[in-house]
């Protein structure tokens, strides 16, 4: 994000440098929501992965990692916790992508009012 | 093991204390001759900065900033003043522009390092907050297990890939590793509301650092637009002045 040469010089005022501010902070934003949206989303993948061994498994007793130790639980057990952890990282999920909407729709319009006021002087774009 | 006590890390609050007094080091970095050295120091105080001060004192005078006042830093991070005009900044450094130029990119280095070791932070926070979280949620099996009358049968990891088997019967307290070698035998209770108070600080914390982040982006941001625009300012008047003079000759 720079502005690159010509000679022309547009004024630049403080509220355009807050807008400039603004959208930075945004744009940091919206890579720290598409990084943990990945995660949010690998986890539940591995819980799924985890709840079709369940199923396919005839132990009773399986080993579940709590912390740093695999304690004996019950399968159903598992299958309980497995779900309410499913559940919680679903949840979390949602307002991480609702959150990264509300990100992309007020970068599109600082861009816009940015773009209208610098023209081609302006850099917006991700390299 | 048996009947004896989880060791779980308890990551002592008065670490995050330490990580978080923000040792942002004596910085000191020299502005050139027109001012006096400014660092960025642990306890707040007021720029030691004339230069930025006297651009602040004018910059208020003109009308620029809605909402009031200009924070002049955080937390030991200067500011990044706001240049309303390229050619009375450059009068009030009393600088020329190849010399603004280093200064403000001094200034960006600068920045620069006190955003690694912020970032170097926030990972650390970032790591210990699932840590504290594992550890409660040990100490609430341990207690839902408790007086159920069967013991907790658990693999543990002796050492790299070697684990044993532990059975913890009915059991009151466990042990939080405090750091600095020193391990506290807590009842349940006790170490859930310690490791409670722990993950709320640390998260207390890591609020807090973000917003030192975002702070700090935002005067990096702000430094950017400044030489993009005394650069730019600079490509102009050597066009005016290369026009004028070859219309005198």
């Amino acid at each position: 994000m720079q502005q690159a040469g010509g000679g022309s010089e547009t004024e630049v005022t403080w509220e355009d440098q807050q807008n400039i501010n603004k959208f930075g902070r945004l744009n940091n934003r919206y890579h720290e929501l598409e990084d943990e949206i990945r995660i949010a989303k690998e986890a539940n993948e591995n819980f799924e992965d985890a709840s079709n061994e369940l199923i396919l498994t005839d132990e009773e007793v399986v080993r579940f990692q709590i912390g740093e130790v695999f304690a004996h639980v019950p399968k159903d057990e598992v299958e309980m916790r497995i779900e309410k952890m499913t559940e919680t990282t679903s949840k979390h999920l949602e307002k991480l992508k609702d959150e990264k909407d509300a990100v992309v729709a007020q970068m599109a319009d600082l861009k816009k009012v940015l773009y209208a006021k610098f023209k081609d002087s302006i850099n917006l774009e991700e390299d | 093991m048996r009947g004896g006590a989880a060791v779980l890390p308890a990551s002592s609050s008065d670490r995050w204390a330490v990580a978080m007094a923000m040792r942002l080091e004596r910085h000191d970095c020299s502005l050139g001759s027109h001012s006096k050295q400014m660092r960025y120091s642990t306890t707040p105080q007021p720029l030691r900065h004339q230069g930025s001060r006297k651009i602040m004192a004018t910059s208020s005078s003109s009308p620029p900033q809605p909402g009031g006042a200009v924070v002049a830093e955080r937390r030991g991070i200067p500011a990044a003043s706001f240049v309303e005009d390229v050619q009375t900044y450059l009068n009030q450094l009393g600088l020329d522009v190849n010399s603004t130029l280093a200064f403000l990119q001094e200034r960006l280095q600068q920045y620069k390092v006190v955003e690694m070791k912020l970032l170097a932070q926030q990972r650390d926070l970032q790591a210990k907050i699932p840590d504290i979280e594992k550890c409660l949620d040990v100490v609430a099996t341990l207690q839902a297990k408790k007086g159920t009358g069967e013991a907790l049968l658990t693999d543990f990891e002796v050492s790299e890939g070697i684990y044993s088997r532990a059975r913890i019967e009915d059991t009151d307290s466990v042990c939080l590793w405090l750091g600095a070698n020193v391990m506290l035998e807590y009842s349940c209770e006790e170490a859930t509301s310690l490791l409670q108070k722990n993950l709320e600080n640390a998260k207390a914390s890591l609020e807090v650092l973000v917003a030192d982040l975002q702070f700090l982006r935002d005067q990096v941001t702000i430094t950017q637009v400044t030489i993009a625009r005394v650069y730019n300012w600079d490509v102009h008047q050597r066009r005016v002045r290369q026009a004028s003079a070859s219309q005198d000759s």
